[in-house]
């Protein structure tokens, strides 16, 4: 099994966000474990700091929180995403991309030379 | 904007703790339940399943301790803490709490109090447009002096050029009799250029701002009316604008009315009503046209600096000495040319007084810092146990550090609000001196600037008295302090010399306000000392306006219907109760001046040159004014009845005139005025010839303060005003006369207005008013400083004394007397004493020259005065600290070795 990486620091908001997105509303765990999927088993995620980094998201507006059902009859707290964390995730999406894009232009310089 | 409402969101999580706690813990646990249950369906044991989604999970404390931190605002968190803790320590030290605090809120509130009236004059925006542009522009005389009005055609040639100012405008202050609907009054006004609201950008509340076509010579008479004016006079009637106003019987057409805030931009003058100017505005000289001077406010182009317009505009006068008439050319030459900020203009005579309060209110803010520094230090002493404690437990010494400075801040927070509450108290005592002499002082507030200035100078005293104590405290020595026990008293000499140089330095300021409030105290006992050359008791004044022509009475039916009125009017007055004497003059004391003359002693008119030098003021009398005024006549006699139009002219003559032209004896001398006189060989349009029948003592009629000038007395009868004053002396209280002054004149002739209505004592009061409100405010912060100085001695003393205990004891179980251990405690003490007198006097006397301009009679490095306040500095200080010396020389030598 290949060794699990570590969530960098600032991804994990935009992966939440972008769970958030595609799943529509959803409880702490449920977030954590569609990461760990989703990322093919790949990244290890700390369930442990979902909670801080939803709080963060919450305060900042892009996030909503309530306290509801889950569907087995448990209580739970399901975030969904909010319309400034729409914008948000937008913004984000594409300053990743462009962010990726020129990595990707940059890293590939020297094999070109080579 | 997000980080707003981050913030916002944050600062709500720091309450309701519990609760969210709580939400949290339930929030974690649901969701390890799903993870669990999850688990178990992939077969894993009820244990097994529950270890793993803990293991996954990660530490559940680390989770909530991060979650608090993105929650809450953990510097807050601390500081909190601090708070609490700091709130808790001042409870320990109830009496440490209350001097601190005490000492502090009475040095914010003096500062509050100033800085109040220091805002409400030198810094709040004046109520104009763009103010900061706005200048005032005066030539000062090259003799020195004040400064002084502008001839109309320079005003106009500054004008014309466009240079160095935007715009120029010109004033005149005057008095309009109002007559029509309702009494006849007199009300102060003013003459203004047709641009002078525009300048000032200030638009009328009704009807319409003056015109340009307005300023023309030939166009009709236009006035815009005060809203206090209009409200009173007119019933605030909306038609106003547009229908006629009698002032000084020409009819004016009214074009609108006054903002209700609008305030003149001239100190202590409130015109009711403005007239237009109408002159012919030519920047040239007409020696055939009487001079028109004016008062002159500007608008400077942006960006303009003061400096380079004053030079601009001294350069261009330079250049128009030369279209100058020869006598105003030589009048003219080194005459400097002032442009000052509107504002320091309005704020005239006060300035310099408030300034030197402002730094006198900082030092004894100073003082208290010094104090509160001083008990911070004595108690980190004392605290040494507690602190080494605590970083032995681990506290880091910017935290220890940190928490001194919040303790001084909650010290400083308490002080604030209660220095507040002292500020205000302070702000109206200081509005209730209300003084005509002062206006300014009834918009002295507490507004948002001066709450700010108050809360920023808590802070800064905060860091100032919580630095030392929280650099000094943070450095204890652990090993060194845990050692000894925590009641310490020997071997203890930590920040002795800072605290002893907080004591040198208190004991210099408080010196330096000492020496300042007592050179005040001793100019006003000279000033009131002065003989003013009148008898001020029960004697009531008033001013009255005649309805004839104003200006000299040059023909005879004027001149016999004044002189018929005063005539008529005299007996009435005398025969009032209580009256002694009734008498008029065109002149009293502490108005400006009136009327003067040029006068010469040899038979031909003296050279041009000379003129100056020769202008003396005309004040016309009629005989009883010496004896109602209580002035002494020195030699000859006062005027008669005789002295009239048909007798020779007549003069008294002050001592200073006397003294300054005829060296010898003055008394039947004769001298030519160039004012003609109603006299027996007087002719109308000729110089009078006048012999000098009396002597009157000087009259300090310019105030107390003011040196007597050369005056000529004159016998109404051959001079007559058409506005004099009337002088009551009484034998009772001079105020119950109003009424019956008032109906007496109304009854002789209701279009003539009697106004200004004063008791002598009121007018002379309100002409010190300033000297008076800056002495007792100095003395005032004089007294607060020697209290603090005293306190932080006797507090800095009674430490020394207890951490000497031990010593103490040796000393007295060795044999040392009572005297000899009261000496050397004392002399331990007179040396700090000495040694800040020494530093307060050398202040004292390098910035003496920043006082002397608020002196009268004393020099500012009087000796009394300086020999004075040490005296009692000295001895002030060291009774405070004979009191914990004494309670030294009491010590039980058994009792205190034994502490060992």
């Amino acid at each position: 099994m290949a060794e699990k990486k570590d969530v960098r620091q600032g991804t994990l908001s935009l992966m939440i966000l972008k769970t958030l997105e595609s799943m529509g509303s959803l409880h702490a765990y449920g977030i954590a474990r569609r990461i760990e999927q989703i990322s093919g088993d790949l990244l290890a995620v700390q369930y442990g700091t979902i909670y801080p980094a939803l709080l963060k998201l919450e305060q900042e507006g892009h996030v909503a929180s309530e306290w509801t059902s889950s569907e087995n009859n448990r209580r739970a707290k399901y975030y969904r995403l909010t319309r400034a964390g729409r914008r948000q995730l937008e913004k984000e999406l594409s300053e990743w991309q462009e962010t990726t894009a020129v990595m990707a232009r940059f890293l590939s310089l020297g094999k070109e030379h080579a | 904007m997000r980080h707003g409402r981050v913030f916002v969101r944050r600062l709500s999580g720091l309450f309701r703790k519990d609760q969210r706690d709580r939400e949290l813990a339930e929030e974690i646990e649901s969701n390890l339940q799903m993870h669990i249950d999850d688990n178990r369906r992939a077969g894993m044991s009820a244990e097994e399943a529950r270890r793993q989604a803990l293991i996954k999970l990660g530490g559940v404390e680390a989770t909530k301790e991060a979650y608090r931190d993105q929650r809450g605002l953990p510097l807050f968190d601390t500081f909190l803490q601090d708070i609490r803790y700091g709130l808790r320590g001042l409870r320990r030290s109830p009496g440490f709490a209350l001097t601190a605090v005490l000492t502090l809120a009475l040095g914010i509130g003096a500062t509050t109090a100033i800085f109040s009236a220091v805002y409400a004059l030198l810094i709040r925006p004046l109520p104009y447009h763009d103010p900061d542009r706005l200048v005032w522009v005066a030539e000062r005389p090259r003799s020195g002096g004040a400064s002084g009005a502008i001839a109309e055609p320079d005003m106009i040639a500054w004008r014309e050029r466009g240079r160095p100012f935007e715009a120029v405008a010109g004033y005149a202050f005057n008095e309009y009799t109002l007559s029509g609907a309702g009494d006849t009054v007199r009300i102060p006004g003013a003459m203004v250029s047709g641009n002078f609201l525009s300048l000032l950008g200030v638009a009328p509340q009704i009807g319409r701002d003056f015109a340009p076509a307005d300023d023309r010579p030939g166009s009709a008479a236009v006035a815009l009316l005060s809203d206090a004016l209009w409200r009173e006079r007119f019933s605030a009637d909306p038609r106003v604008a547009g229908t006629t106003v009698n002032l000084d019987r020409e009819a004016y057409t009214v074009a609108g009315v006054l903002p209700p805030r609008f305030r003149f931009p001239d100190m202590g003058n409130a015109p009711q009503v403005l007239a237009v100017l109408r002159t012919p505005g030519s920047s040239a000289f007409n020696v055939e046209e009487p001079l028109l001077m004016f008062q002159v406010v500007a608008r400077l182009r942006p960006r303009d600096s003061l400096a380079s317009v004053q030079r601009d505009l001294q350069a261009f006068q330079q250049t128009r000495l030369r279209d100058y008439p020869v006598p105003l050319a030589r009048m003219a030459e080194g005459r400097k040319l002032e442009v000052n900020p509107l504002q320091r203009h309005l704020a005239g005579d006060s300035r310099k007084p408030l300034i030197v309060l402002l730094a006198a209110v900082g030092l004894v803010m100073l003082i208290a810092c010094a104090n509160i520094a001083n008990l911070q230090l004595v108690r980190a002493v004392a605290r040494r146990h507690e602190v080494a404690v605590r970083s032995a437990l681990g506290a880091a010494r910017t935290r220890i550090a940190r928490q001194f400075l919040t303790e001084s801040m909650v010290i400083s927070a308490f002080a604030a609000l209660l220095g507040l509450a002292i500020g205000a108290l302070a702000i109206d005592a200081i509005r209730e001196w209300q003084s005509p002499a002062l206006p300014w002082l009834a918009s002295v507030g507490l507004d948002p600037y001066v709450f700010g200035f108050t809360m920023g100078v808590a802070v800064v005293a905060a860091v100032l008295f919580g630095a030392a104590p929280a650099i000094t405290g943070s450095r204890a020595n652990v090993t060194d302090a845990l050692k000894t026990t925590p009641l310490r008293m020997s071997g203890v000499r930590d920040h002795r010399l800072l605290r002893d140089t907080f004591v040198v330095g208190e004991v210099a300021l408080a010196l330096v306000l000492l020496i300042a409030a007592g050179l005040l105290v001793r100019s006003f006992r000279d000033l009131m000392r002065t003989d003013p050359g009148y008898d001020p008791h029960n004697v009531l004044t008033a001013k009255l306006q005649l309805p004839l022509p104003a200006g000299p009475p040059g023909e005879s039916k004027e001149y016999k219907q004044i002189l018929a009125f005063a005539s008529e009017m005299l007996p009435r007055l005398q025969a009032l109760p209580a009256v002694r004497y009734a008498a008029l003059s065109s002149q009293l004391p502490l108005q400006p001046r009136h009327t003067a003359t040029m006068v010469w002693f040899g038979p031909t008119l003296p050279p041009r040159e000379t003129w100056l030098k020769l202008r003396v003021p005309l004040i016309s009398v009629t005989p009883n004014l010496f004896r109602a005024m209580g002035t002494t006549i020195v030699a000859g006699q006062a005027f008669s009845e005789d002295d009239n139009e048909s007798s020779p002219g007549v003069a008294i003559v002050n001592r200073a005139f006397a003294r300054q032209f005829y060296p010898g004896d003055a008394l039947g001398k004769r001298f030519h005025s160039m004012v003609s006189e109603h006299c027996a060989g007087c002719a109308a349009g000729q110089p009078a010839e006048l012999q000098v029948v009396g002597i009157a003592a000087d009259v300090h009629q310019q105030g107390l303060d003011h040196a007597a000038e050369p005056e000529v007395y004159l016998p109404f009868a051959q001079a007559p005003e058409v506005s004099f004053n009337i002088v009551l002396a009484t034998n009772g209280n001079p105020g119950m006369l109003s009424a019956p002054l008032r109906s007496t004149v109304f009854a002789l002739d209701r279009q003539a207005p009697v106004y200004d209505i004063a008791t002598l004592e009121q007018r002379l009061s309100e002409s010190l008013a300033q000297r008076r409100l800056t002495m007792f405010l100095l003395s005032a912060f004089a007294a607060l400083a020697l209290l603090l100085a005293a306190i932080g001695v006797y507090g800095v003393i009674s430490y020394a004394v207890v951490q000497r205990t031990q010593e103490i004891g040796i000393r007295v179980a060795q044999g040392a007397t009572r005297g000899s251990v009261l000496r050397l405690i004392l002399w331990q003490q007179a040396r700090m004493i000495l040694l800040g007198s020494a530093a307060g006097l050398a202040v004292a006397i390098a910035l003496s020259g920043v006082m002397s301009s608020l002196l009268y009679g004393v020099k500012p490095n009087d000796f009394t005065t300086f020999a004075l306040s040490w005296i009692v500095l000295t001895s002030i200080a060291l009774l405070a600290s004979a009191a914990p010396a004494l309670r030294a020389t009491r010590t039980d030598p058994c009792v205190t070795l034994r502490y060992e």
